[in-house]
């Protein structure tokens, strides 16, 4: 990342994921939008793949930490000192890796005898962070408030944090696990106001959705159910698995649970930012969910 | 003075409700320090175990507002600083049965631990009787997972557990059958992976909360992922 505060000139490698390319295409919309407006520029890492999830963990660990040594070695030849991501997940699985061959040379030199054949070597010197974390640490709440340009005056949001931008510490560390407040702070920033409910630091299931559907189903209508008992008109998550199993799954979830037909929309972390920097609903991709995101948000639009 | 607001969730085994408590704060104090002033100062028949005050029995693990703590190792300013609030809500750990008050029962998760035979099953290198020799590579591998003190927090914190029907086994159960599984000592990992299998252990959300709670900072949820892939094992 290259940056002078003065005038918000910023830059980082830009590591999207999977799903920013189809099933949450809007984030990948968003994103890119909000970026503009503020100023920062994202270059997308030329060959990235998969992070791994949390799957290739369970089958091979070491291949995890050489798909992501592999990321961040592409960023490194880019010339990048940053990358940002916009998934709590790919967050964690790049962190892990960059972090843990901090501490252990044997296994980067490990990691780098497997990545020899591509031509590529990681040397650890790109640091990997959040559009949550950079917003605040390397943007600046000032900054980020100059650019407001319709307060969400009324909107009462339910942040829903995810696992893995929180968890575990000794990996993300960016604020306290137990009580983080980045989302609170930068959602009361736009004129929106964070309501406090149960499942604020609740798991979604995503991870285990194929293996353990019926939990999981229960996580999301307890999720969506309390932030509708605690007042929220949307809920905004930093994550795009949390926001797709609450889009995809919530009807289900609520038919399940006998939670009733009230659905709540849920909304990417870069749409509710870009409403407040003046961006149009569709610019933003919020006509793309699947529960109608529009109605809920209607009132901070006017 | 400043005041601590104090509420803890009561049972008296038939009943359930939360009663306040005022305590005047003191700097540098600890959390069971609080509690046993309640309950020499205020409140005699309120429930709660502790024991070493080194966070090495792992009895005293209690929920304070909605987070796990032992309350022998944290500090009452900790948790003031971590909430920013001078409010503190007391309840038992989450995913057990309640027996009284803040005290919770440990017995059927010790019964459900014997699933896993959490016990050395020599191997044929060595015996009781002439011993083993250990790599130190060998001994890295179970060196953390043996420091579970048995506690509870993770099983506390636990999503699976939260949502589950009963048959998925606690973190602190899946770290105990991988700790014998990667032990070069023992003799047979299959059949610890095979009743992790049976406890649904393809059913952890990865939330990373066991991992993150553990006061013996073992990575509960890495040792989950070993027993599924077998990695790191002998």
């Amino acid at each position: 990342m290259e940056k002078q505060k003065g005038d918000k000139q910023m830059k980082y490698s830009f590591f999207p994921g999977c799903v920013l390319n189809d099933t949450a295409s809007e984030l990948m919309i968003s994103t890119k939008k909000v970026a503009e407006v503020l100023g920062i520029e994202l270059v997308e890492i030329d060959g990235w793949s998969c992070c791994g999830v949390s799957h290739t963990g369970d089958i091979n660990p070491m291949m995890t930490h050489t798909i992501n040594a592999r990321n961040l070695a592409l960023a490194e030849k880019m010339g990048a000192n940053k990358v940002l991501t916009v998934c709590n997940t790919c967050t964690l699985m790049l962190r892990k890796t960059e972090l843990k061959t901090k501490k252990n040379d044997k296994l980067r030199a490990e990691i780098n005898a497997s990545l020899e054949s591509t031509g590529l070597e990681y040397k650890g010197t790109t640091q990997v962070t959040h559009l949550l974390w950079a917003l605040i640490e390397d943007y600046g709440l000032e900054n980020l408030k100059e650019k407001i340009k319709r307060p969400l005056n009324g909107l009462k949001v339910a942040n829903y944090y995810g696992c893995h931008i929180i968890m575990p510490p000794k990996f993300t560390g960016f604020e306290n696990w137990r009580n983080p407040q980045s989302m609170e702070k930068i959602v009361d920033l736009l004129g929106a106001t964070s309501v406090d409910f149960e499942d604020r630091l609740s798991c979604c299931g995503y991870h285990a959705m194929s293996t353990s559907e019926k939990e999981g189903m229960r996580m999301i209508g307890q999720g969506a159910q309390t932030a509708k008992e605690a007042g929220a008109d949307v809920i905004v998550t930093p994550c795009p698995l949390c926001q797709m199993q609450f889009d995809d799954h919530q009807h289900s979830a609520n038919k399940q649970l006998s939670n009733g037909d009230n659905l709540i929309p849920v909304i990417h972390l870069p749409q509710l930012i870009g409403l407040a920097l003046g961006i149009t609903p569709e610019e933003l991709g919020l006509k793309k969910h699947t529960i109608e995101v529009i109605p809920a948000i209607e009132k901070a639009l006017k | 003075m400043k005041t601590i607001f104090v509420s803890i969730k009561r049972f008296d085994g038939t009943n359930e409700w939360y009663q306040d408590y005022e305590v005047p704060y003191e700097k540098g104090k600890t959390i069971v320090w609080l509690l046993t002033k309640i309950r020499e100062e205020q409140d005699v028949t309120l429930n709660f175990t502790v024991s070493c005050l080194h966070a090495i029995c792992g009895a005293c693990g209690v929920k304070i507002n909605g987070s796990s703590y032992l309350t022998c190792s944290t500090t009452l300013d900790e948790v003031l600083e971590t909430f920013k609030t001078d409010k503190l809500t007391f309840e038992p750990m989450a995913n057990f049965k309640v027996i009284r008050d803040l005290v919770v029962e440990f017995d059927p998760k010790f019964e459900r631990m014997k699933e896993v035979s959490p016990w050395l099953k020599p191997a044929s290198h060595g015996s009781v009787e002439t011993g083993f020799k250990q790599s130190e590579t060998e001994f890295e591998k179970i060196s953390s997972s043996s420091n579970c003190i048995l506690c509870g927090l993770c099983t506390s914190e636990c999503e699976q557990l939260a949502k589950n029907d009963g048959r998925y086994l606690d973190p602190f159960i899946f770290n105990k059958a991988y700790r014998f599984a990667a032990d070069s000592r023992d003799a047979d990992s299959t059949e610890r992976i095979v009743a992790s299998l049976e406890g649904e252990l393809w059913k952890c959300v990865h939330c990373m909360k066991c991992t993150s709670v553990c006061p013996k900072e073992i990575d509960i949820a890495e040792n989950i992922a070993f027993l599924r892939s077998g990695y790191n094992l002998k």
